[in-house]
């Protein structure tokens, strides 16, 4: 086998497969390296809820913008964009937009007398990074946490979405948690999970094994990041999250609630009642068929027309891996 | 928000690493992982999230290897 023998049969496939890449920076690579270009017309790629800014709720939003009152918010670049009910935290001057959330830590001491709140989106990527500042915050830092888990993600989206054939799962998640929770999925939803790394050469051959699999009714999770992701993951982040946070369930913007999709602790502020939250739908938006994988991002009537990075209408297109604003970029 | 890059460690005091990354020297927080000078490791958002044990050279033999034992030619 070589790879030239790859290309030819991903150029040639003549089966309908659909394959979804959980994670927004494979969206990425796909989209940029061209990957889409040696495929079959018949190897349907498409996104799925693994952005999460993008599933961020406009509660969070409104809920930050509400605490800029009394705290600085702390938070990553990508949050900025994102627009609650009325404003985004673009409209807010009190704010600090930081790369490393231990950075907070050090902010919060050495200004014991301003109050600070970190807005602490992610999956568990990101999740043990929180866990390690739970370990050392001071008492004028507080967090405004939206950590949710992919695993039930995945879950709703296979009991739900019934022409996913296959998934790439987010490497990088994999990396805290495992190959481990991958396997009840693969095997209760019959679906092949392929972990994979970020390389263009990583993601082609991993739709190749994918393809391979579900050709032979291989329904389990095959490892091609074994370099990064062990079969227990990160054994140590694993014990820090666990010690400082909690399941619970979550809203998942586009989505709706998913049953233990949260890592919440008991200091968290906290949001609403979750049951209590109805979004407006954006007439014409089609974020939701996105995030689950019914359509790609062009054949939503508002892209590019009237839903561009500059004037983002939905989640899709407010984040740098976002399906819609990767695809307009 | 996932993105995380590799990189070797050059120094470590205390908690924090310096990593080489593409040329670039960063600080890394070291509290999730057990690292040593010369690891290559995983950064995420200021954190080591992961150690490698391989190089990019051996990490691609072994997605040949899983692949040629999926497609039965092993």
């Amino acid at each position: 086998m070589d790879i030239e023998k790859i290309k030819k049969y991903l150029k040639n496939y003549s089966n309908k497969i659909k394959i979804m890449e959980v994670c927004g920076t494979h969206t990425s690579v796909i989209r940029k390296s061209g990957i889409k270009d040696l495929l079959s017309d018949n190897i349907n790629l498409v996104s799925g809820p693994g952005c999460p800014v993008c599933v961020t709720s406009v509660f969070y939003i409104d809920k930050l913008i509400e605490l800029s009152k009394e705290y600085i918010i702390l938070t990553f670049g990508d949050m900025v964009k994102v627009k609650g009910s009325k404003k985004s935290l673009a409209d807010i001057s009190n704010k600090i937009v930081l790369y490393n959330p231990m950075q907070a830590i050090d902010l919060a001491l050495q200004n014991p007398t301003k109050k600070y709140c970190f807005a602490a989106v992610g999956f568990e990527t990101t999740l043990p990074i929180y866990a390690l500042m739970l370990e050392k915050c001071p008492d004028n830092l507080k967090l405004l946490t939206s950590l949710k888990s992919i695993i039930p993600a995945l879950e709703y989206i296979c009991d739900n979405e019934k022409t996913i054939d296959a998934f790439l799962a987010p490497g990088h998640v994999c990396a805290v948690i495992g190959a481990k929770p991958f396997y009840s999925l693969a095997e209760k939803y019959k679906k092949p999970i392929i972990i994979t790394g970020f390389s263009p050469l990583h993601i082609l051959l991993s739709i190749y094994t994918a393809i391979q699999m579900f050709e032979l009714k291989n329904y389990s999770v095959k490892n091609l990041y074994k370099n990064v992701v062990k079969e227990n993951g990160n054994e140590n982040a694993l014990a820090l999250i666990d010690k400082h946070f909690h399941i619970a369930d979550d809203y998942w913007r586009g989505i709706g609630i998913i049953k233990n999709s949260a890592y919440v602790f008991d200091d968290d502020f906290n949001v609403n009642n979750i049951e209590d939250i109805i979004e407006t739908k954006i007439d014409g938006c089609r974020c939701t068929d996105v995030i689950l994988g019914r359509i790609n991002p062009i054949e939503c009537p508002l892209f590019r027309k009237f839903c561009t990075p500059l004037n983002a209408i939905g989640p899709c297109m407010v984040s740098s891996e976002g399906a819609c604003g990767i695809v307009y970029s | 928000m996932c993105v995380a890059v590799s990189g070797k460690v050059l120094n470590i005091e205390n908690d924090t690493a310096t990593v080489e990354i593409m040329g670039n020297k960063i600080k890394a927080n070291i509290g999730l992982v057990h690292v040593i000078v010369n690891d290559r490791v995983l950064v995420h958002a200021g954190c080591v999230i992961q150690v490698l044990d391989k190089t990019d050279a051996e990490d691609l033999d072994d997605i040949w290897n899983e692949l040629l034992e999926i497609t039965g030619e092993n």
